[in-house]
């Protein structure tokens, strides 16, 4: 179940990470959530399964930390469920054509492969110094068998969605001592979307 | 089988609602035309234009993939743009003027191609622009500028992080000067002046930048021009003798099929989708594509070369503040384009605004760092970061070109595929400018300096003009020799590239286009 009170984002924390908002459908109404609320909500993934979701999560927490709870899978999932045109990863701008998910879920099964391989079990079940060994191989293209686009260019993308998520928000560009200066505020639709749910 | 709505005629019809073709389509209106803009991208409008990194990427490119190869891809999806203004709509406003040594490559140094003008025919068409326009600068301080009227607005200010990388210029004897700017440091014939706040590549809002949506497609709009969005052109028509163009055919979003008339068609799609456009408007009198009896279509395409220098400083920077495009201008290099090994022009554009995130943000330039080292270096980086943008000159190779890819979008047109390589002596220029940036980082007292991958700025070439027939696209206006009443807007008929950004020249360029339509048409 997805409850009102399951949204924890607050008018306040809601303006600061507005340009990542993303809108999702309950009981038939826009619900405009953040990616760190719509993982506190538990809001439903469109593209990738729990496995990935785990998958991409903890590595991206061992690249960015704070990256899990800013939303890192619900900010990607629903990037990768929009039109291709319409899908602001970073990606866009490395060279990947839309669709950008089977790009992403091979990266992330090859991930998942080589911590069963070297460690026999799944990221979310890694030690802390595990994780970082992995993350150190994938940098260096030094996993072997590893059978998706190259382990470091798939590094340099995830590290980017998780910086996104990080430090391109107000709160995050605010919260390392860089002023955000934003030039519009919200869209009162997006305002006016969040109070109608509540 | 597809059924074609034929629709309504009109005086000009632009392909393409950037730079070129608004300024194309205000001028034709203010002289009675009736005028139809065809964008293929979305509508946009300056309340979409969020302060966000990630929201700004929605400006780019979104249309058919543009596949990419050689040994330096163009980058097409950040190089482009997609909807109302067209990439003028996240360009970075540094307006600067092609040198009068730019216009004679191949007589001056046996490289590249000849324009069938020089910069005096442009001087003229620059001045006027500017002063539509707008552009803040200090021309006296740029010692290197050719000759022309003085800007009309003072420049903007230098921050903390132009103030303390101009003194590794000056220690090693280099001048520096501020950087023309098309962003007001006043307000300026309606529009305000600039905040500083750095958020140019997600596009202005305020309109302080000049950008399509404040500059000339208001003019547009005012005079009775239309525009259509997702409207994607698959081809020109033409009459019987092949000569004249009669109007375009165009998908709209839903994939109906449209045929829409006009006396004069201007194509100002960006230099990769003409080039797509022409080559797929085969036909009996056309073979090869039209405007294409030189086979010359879809060659000399060109990028600018640019690499970032980057560094760490004691003082605080402060370097959220200004213009993404840069505070300062150094072009030292700028007149001495055979060097030897290395051949081209060069400048720096220096102390460009920077935010944490997105491809030229702080954390990406710094992939080696991550796990419990980064946010330590992103607090420190966010007070005391600089960087500073090497852009070189290309040099226009015949081989590097626009083709059909086998390949079909969602309307069963062929993809855009797209060759770039550069030569050694190229990649000569790029390895000795870096080297010079990062001493100037070190004079400057950076405590730390790093550079980033060469990459594609900007696109040109690919339709370019000359004198000839045979070895060009079209003539100095941009009217295709091979047609009487088709001409081609934007970049893409630069014949070679200079090593200045291109938006300036692609308005002078333009409105001498629209004159000279006028006063045939």
């Amino acid at each position: 179940m997805h409850t009102d009170k399951k949204i924890q984002a607050t008018r306040r924390s809601f303006l600061k990470t507005s340009a990542m908002a993303m809108t999702y459908m309950v009981a038939g109404k826009a619900l405009m959530l953040t990616p760190a609320a719509a993982r506190a909500a538990q809001m439903p993934m469109k593209i990738l399964s729990a496995l990935e979701v785990s998958t991409l999560e903890t590595l991206c927490e061992a690249i960015v930390p704070g990256s899990r709870s800013a939303g890192i899978a619900a900010f990607v999932d629903y990037q990768l469920a929009e039109k291709p045109g319409d899908a602001l990863l970073m990606g866009r701008y490395l060279g990947l054509e839309p669709p950008f998910a089977p790009f992403y879920q091979q990266g992330l099964a090859a991930a998942h492969q080589a911590a069963l391989e070297q460690f026999d079990r799944p990221w979310s079940q890694l030690t802390e110094t595990q994780s970082k060994s992995l993350i150190d191989q994938m940098f260096s293209d030094a996993i072997a068998n590893w059978s998706a686009a190259p382990a470091s260019f798939l590094f340099f993308v995830w590290r980017a969605d998780a910086c996104d998520v990080v430090y391109g928000t107000q709160s995050g560009s605010e919260g390392i001592g860089m002023p955000y200066m934003a030039h519009i505020a919200p869209s009162d639709k997006w305002l006016s979307a969040k109070e109608q749910q509540n | 089988m597809e059924s074609i709505s034929l629709e309504d005629k009109f005086d000009v019809l632009i392909v393409g609602a950037g730079a070129a073709g608004s300024l194309i389509a205000a001028k034709a209106v203010q002289a009675g035309k009736t005028v139809l803009i065809l964008e293929a991208g979305p509508e946009r409008k300056l309340s979409d234009l969020e302060s966000s990194q990630i929201s700004a990427r929605k400006l780019k490119w979104g249309g058919a993939p543009v596949e990419e190869s050689g040994n330096h891809k163009i980058g097409n999806s950040f190089n482009s743009g997609y909807g109302t203004g067209g990439s003028a709509l996240h360009h970075y406003a540094v307006w600067l003027r092609l040198h009068e040594n730019d216009f004679n490559l191949a007589s001056e140094h046996g490289v590249g191609l000849d324009w069938p003008i020089n910069y005096k025919d442009l001087m003229p068409y620059y001045d006027r622009i500017q002063a539509e326009a707008g552009i803040s600068g200090d021309a006296e301080a740029e010692k290197w500028r050719p000759e022309g009227a003085p800007y009309p607005m003072p420049a903007l200010p230098v921050f903390a992080q132009g103030q303390v990388i101009k003194k590794g210029f000056n220690k090693l004897g280099m001048a520096v000067s501020p950087l023309p700017l098309a962003i007001n440091s006043q307000p300026y014939k309606g529009r305000s002046s600039c905040l500083y706040d750095g958020w140019c590549d997600a596009g202005c809002p305020i309109g302080a930048l000049a950008n399509p949506l404040v500059t000339y497609l208001p003019q547009a709009f005012a005079g009775g021009a239309s525009i259509r969005h997702d409207s994607t052109v698959s081809r020109v028509l033409h009459d019987a003798s092949g000569r004249k163009a009669t109007g375009v055919e165009y998908f709209d979003a839903e994939g109906a099929v449209h045929q829409v008339l006009a006396e004069q068609v201007v194509l100002s799609a960006f230099a990769v989708q003409n080039a797509r456009i022409l080559l797929n408007s085969k036909s009996t009198k056309h073979p090869a594509g039209m405007a294409n009896s030189s086979d010359k279509v879809g060659r000399y395409l060109m990028t600018h070369p640019a690499q970032l220098v980057l560094g760490l400083f004691d003082q605080q920077t402060d370097c959220h503040l200004g213009a993404t495009g840069g505070q300062l201008l150094c072009q030292d290099d700028y007149a001495n384009k055979d060097k030897g090994d290395a051949f081209g022009s060069y400048q720096w554009l220096i102390a460009n605004a920077t935010k944490p995130n997105d491809l030229l943000g702080i954390a990406t330039g710094r992939a080696d760092i991550y796990g419990a080292a980064l946010d330590p270096f992103m607090r420190k980086a966010a007070k005391h970061f600089g960087q500073m943008n090497f852009v070189g000159e290309d040099t226009p190779l015949a081989d590097n070109r626009i083709t059909l890819s086998e390949r079909k979008d969602q309307f069963g047109l062929p993809l855009a595929a797209t060759h770039h390589s550069i030569n050694e002596r190229t990649r000569a220029l790029v390895t000795e400018g870096v080297k010079q940036g990062v001493e100037v980082f070190k004079a400057a007292g950076a405590t730390e300096t790093w550079t980033g991958p060469t990459v594609a700025m900007h696109l040109m070439g690919g339709t370019v003009m000359g004198v000839d027939a045979k070895e060009s696209v079209c003539d100095q206006y941009g009217r295709c020799h091979d047609m009487d009443n088709l001409y081609i807007a934007g970049p893409g008929v630069f014949p070679s590239s200079g090593a200045v950004n291109p938006t300036f020249t692609v308005h002078a360029l333009a409105l001498r286009t629209v004159e000279k339509m006028l006063a045939t048409g």
